[in-house]
C-alpha cells in the first residue's frame, strides 16, 4: 500500500515545495506560458510548411517513397535542431535568475532564515523551469508525428530525439542554475549561461567537424599511419567529445543509423584492416547529461546551503 | 534565564574587525535595544546571530542552540527582520504571506489561519490582494513583521525596524513590538533612533566599533551612567566667558560649557554637569546671583537617552 502511494507522495511532495508554487505562479501570470507554447507551436507549423512548400517547389523531385522519406528526414532534422536551439535560448533565460535574482530582490537571505532547504531550494527552481521547456517539447510530439505519414522516421527514433532533448534541457537549466549561485547580478548569470551553452551547441560541434575534416585525411592517407593502438586512443577520445555533446551526438546517431541501420553501435576499420566497435554517441550522452546535471545542482545547492563569510 | 546568549564574538572582514569580542545576554522575554552608531557592527552581529553569515571566532546560542552548529534549529526559533525589505513585484500581501510561510513547511489550511491572523496583528486587512510593491514604507515594514511571525519564532531578530518611517508608522511598529512582547517573544533589534530604546527597551547593549560599551536594564543603565546632574542656565545678554569662570568655580560644579543649537552656533544657555543634592543646587542658585550674573532661567535637564548613549561612547567615539 505504502509503496503503490509513492510516486502520489512526490508529485504532493513536489508541489508542497513553495518554490514551485511560487515560480508556477508567476511564470503562468497572464497566460504568458500558453503565448509561449502556441507561438512555439505555430512558428513550428510554419517551418514545416515551407519546408514542405520547398520540396514540391523544388521540381524534380517526383513523389517517389525515397523522395518522401528525405523530405521525413529533413522534416525531422530540422524540427530537432529548432528544439534545440529552443532549449539553448529558453533555459538560460528560465534558470539564470533563480538564485541572483533572489539576490538582487533581497529575498535571498529571507529565504535562506527559513526552514526551507537549500536542496528544495535549487530542486523547485531547477525543476519548474526544465518541466516548463520539456512541457514545450512534449507539446511538439503530435505535430512531429505527422512524420510517421511521410515516412523515413520511425517511432523509437523520434523517442530517442525527445529523450536526448529532455536530458539537454535538464543539463543546460544545471549550469544556469548553478552559474546563477555564483554571480550576484541576473545579468551576468545570463551572459555565463549563454556563454556556455553556444560553446557546447555551436563551437564545440564546429570545431570537432575541422577536426574530423583535418583529421581523416591525414590519418588516412596511408603515409605514416600511426600504429592502431595510437588511432584506437584518439578515436575514443574523439568520441567521448561528440558523445558528451548534445549536436554532435544526435549527429552521429543519426548518421549510425542511417548507415548502419543500428540505434546501438557501429564498427570502424582501422587502415590497419582491424575493426573496432563503437556504443552509439546518444548511449553515453543521456547518462552523461544526467549525471552531470546531478553533479551540477549539488555543487549549486551546497553553494545555497554554505555561509557567508 | 538568556534566550540569547553571544560568547565571544569576533567578524573580521578584509583588515577590518566589525565585532570584536562582543558577548552579551539577553534574557528571554525582554526588549532589547542594540544601539551603536553607524558602522558598529549591529548588523553583521545579527547575520551572524540568523545564521547568514559566518563568525571569524566565537559561538552565540538562541534558544540554546549554537549558531555555528544547530543553525537549523536556530532558524527555526528566530524571526528575522533585515534591514531592507525583499519584494517579489508580482506577488500580492496575501501571496507573500503564503509564500514565506510555506518555507516553514506549514501546511495550507494551517497557513490560512495563521496569516489571516498576523494581518490583522499587524493592521493590514484590508490590503490582503493588494501588490506588495504598491504597499507604503510603514505598510512594508508591517508586512515584513507579520512575515517574521509565521512559523510562531520565540525570537525576533530586527535590524532597525524602524528607520526610514515617518513618526507615525514608527509609533505603530513601537506598540507593535510591545504587543509582541506581551505575547511572549524576546525581541533583539537595534537602532540608533534613541527614543525607541527609552520607550520600550527592558534592556539594552551599547556598541562602539565592535565592543559592547555597556548593557542591562534600561534602569540600572540610567543609574549608572548618570552620577551628575545637569542643570541648565540661561543668562540674559552677558559676558559668557566670565560667566562660565565663575559657574566653574562653585562647589559641586564638575563642568560648564556652553550650548549650542541644531546649527551649532553658541546660545545663552550654559550647561552645568553637578554632582551636589538638591539643597546644594539651591545653595549654587543663590551663589550665581550674588556673584551677579543676570539669570533668566535655572532648570535641571531630564536625561533623555540620547544624552545616555552620547556619555556612554564619548570615550570611544573621540
Ligand atoms: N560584507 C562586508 N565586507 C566588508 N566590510 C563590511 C561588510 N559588511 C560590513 N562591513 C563593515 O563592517 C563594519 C560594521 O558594519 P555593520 O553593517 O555591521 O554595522 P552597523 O552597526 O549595522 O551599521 P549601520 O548602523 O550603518 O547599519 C562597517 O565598517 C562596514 O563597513
Ligand atoms: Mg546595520
Amino acid at each position: 500500500m505504502a509503496t503503490r502511494l509513492r510516486p502520489l507522495n512526490i508529485v504532493r511532495r513536489t508541489l508542497a515545495n513553495p518554490i514551485v508554487t511560487k515560480e508556477l505562479r508567476s511564470r503562468m501570470r497572464g497566460n504568458r506560458g500558453v503565448v509561449i507554447l502556441s507561438v512555439y507551436l505555430t512558428a513550428l507549423t510554419m517551418v514545416i510548411l515551407f519546408l514542405y512548400a520547398t520540396f514540391i517547389g523544388s521540381g524534380d523531385i517526383g513523389f517517389s517513397v525515397a523522395d518522401r522519406q528525405s523530405f521525413g528526414k529533413a522534416v525531422f532534422a530540422v524540427t530537432f535542431g529548432l528544439q534545440l536551439f529552443l532549449i539553448a535560448i529558453l533555459t538560460p533565460a528560465m534558470t539564470a535568475g533563480s538564485i541572483a535574482g533572489e539576490r538582487e530582490r533581497q529575498t535571498y537571505d529571507l529565504l535562506r532564515t527559513t526552514t526551507l532547504s537549500a536542496r528544495s531550494m535549487v530542486l523547485g527552481k531547477l525543476g519548474t523551469a526544465v518541466a516548463f521547456v520539456g512541457l514545450l517539447i512534449l507539446a511538439t510530439l503530435p505535430l512531429q508525428s505527422v512524420v510517421f505519414f511521410i515516412g523515413g522516421v520511425s517511432p523509437v527514433e523520434l523517442l530517442l530525439s525527445v529523450l536526448i532533448l529532455l536530458v539537454t534541457a535538464l543539463m543546460f537549466s544545471a549550469f544556469g542554475v548553478l552559474l546563477s549561485c555564483l554571480t550576484k547580478r541576473v545579468i551576468s548569470a545570463t551572459i555565463l549561461s549563454y556563454t556556455v551553452i553556444m560553446f557546447i551547441i555551436v563551437i564545440l560541434p564546429i570545431m570537432l567537424l575541422i577536426g574530423v575534416a583535418s583529421g581523416t585525411g591525414t590519418i588516412f592517407s596511408g603515409v605514416n599511419t600511426p600504429p592502431d593502438v595510437v588511432l584506437t586512443i584518439l578515436l575514443f577520445a574523439f568520441w567521448g567529445i561528440v558523445a558528451t555533446n548534445p549536436a554532435a551526438a544526435s549527429v552521429a546517431s543519426e548518421i549510425i543509423l542511417i548507415d548502419q541501420q543500428s540505434y546501438w553501435w557501429t564498427t570502424l576499420d582501422l587502415p590497419s584492416g582491424a575493426t573496432i566497435g563503437l556504443p552509439s554517441p546518444w548511449l553515453i550522452y543521456v547518462p552523461f547529461a544526467i549525471l552531470l546535471s546531478a553533479i551540477l545542482i549539488t555543487i549549486a545547492t551546497s553553494l545555497v546551503r554554505r555561509k557567508e563569510r | 534565564m538568556s534566550i540569547i546568549e553571544i560568547d565571544n564574538l569576533v567578524k573580521r572582514y578584509k583588515g577590518l574587525t566589525a565585532v570584536d569580542h562582543l558577548s552579551l545576554s539577553v534574557p528571554a522575554g525582554a526588549i532589547y535595544g542594540f544601539v551603536g552608531p553607524n558602522g558598529a557592527g549591529k548588523t553583521s552581529t545579527m547575520r551572524i546571530l540568523t545564521t547568514l553569515m559566518e563568525a571569524t571566532s566565537g559561538d552565540a546560542r538562541i534558544a540554546g542552540y549554537s549558531v555555528t552548529k544547530n543553525p537549523r534549529d536556530v532558524r527555526r526559533a528566530i524571526g528575522y527582520m533585515p534591514d531592507f525589505f525583499g519584494v517579489y513585484n508580482d506577488m500580492t500581501v496575501w501571496e507573500y504571506l503564503d509564500f514565506f510561510s510555506a518555507c516553514y513547511d506549514i501546511d495550507a489550511n494551517e497557513r490560512a489561519v495563521i496569516n489571516r491572523d498576523l494581518l490583522e496583528l499587524v493592521d493590514l486587512p484590508h490590503k490582503r490582494d493588494a501588490m506588495v510593491d504598491s504597499l507604503s514604507r510603514g505598510m512594508k515594514q508591517r508586512l515584513a513583521l507579520a512575515r517574521t511571525l509565521a512559523h510562531d519564532p520565540q525570537v525576533l531578530i530586527l535590524d532597525e525596524p524602524a528607520s526610514g518611517l515617518d513618526p507615525r508608522a514608527r509609533v505603530e511598529i513601537r506598540e507593535l513590538l510591545v504587543e509582541l512582547a506581551r505575547m511572549g517573544k524576546t525581541i533583539f533589534f537595534s537602532t540608533h533612533i534613541l527614543a525607541d530604546v527609552a520607550e520600550i527597551c527592558s534592556d539594552i547593549g551599547i556598541v562602539e566599533a565592535g565592543k559592547l560599551v555597556t548593557s542591562g536594564g534600561v534602569a540600572d543603565m540610567q543609574r549608572a551612567l548618570v552620577p551628575t546632574r545637569q542643570y541648565q542656565l540661561r543668562l540674559l545678554e552677558a559676558d559668557f566667558a566670565a560667566a562660565q569662570t565663575t559657574v566653574g568655580q562653585q562647589t559641586h560644579v564638575a563642568a560648564v560649557q556652553r550650548a549650542t543649537d541644531d546649527q551649532g552656533e553658541l546660545t545663552s544657555t550654559l550647561l552645568i554637569d553637578f554632582t551636589g543634592d538638591d539643597a546644594a543646587a539651591s545653595a549654587l542658585l543663590i551663589a550665581l546671583v550674588q556673584a551677579g550674573l543676570p539669570i533668566l532661567e535655572f532648570s535641571e535637564t531630564a536625561h533623555d537617552m540620547e544624552d545616555l548613549f552620547m556619555r556612554a561612547t564619548r570615550g570611544i567615539v573621540n
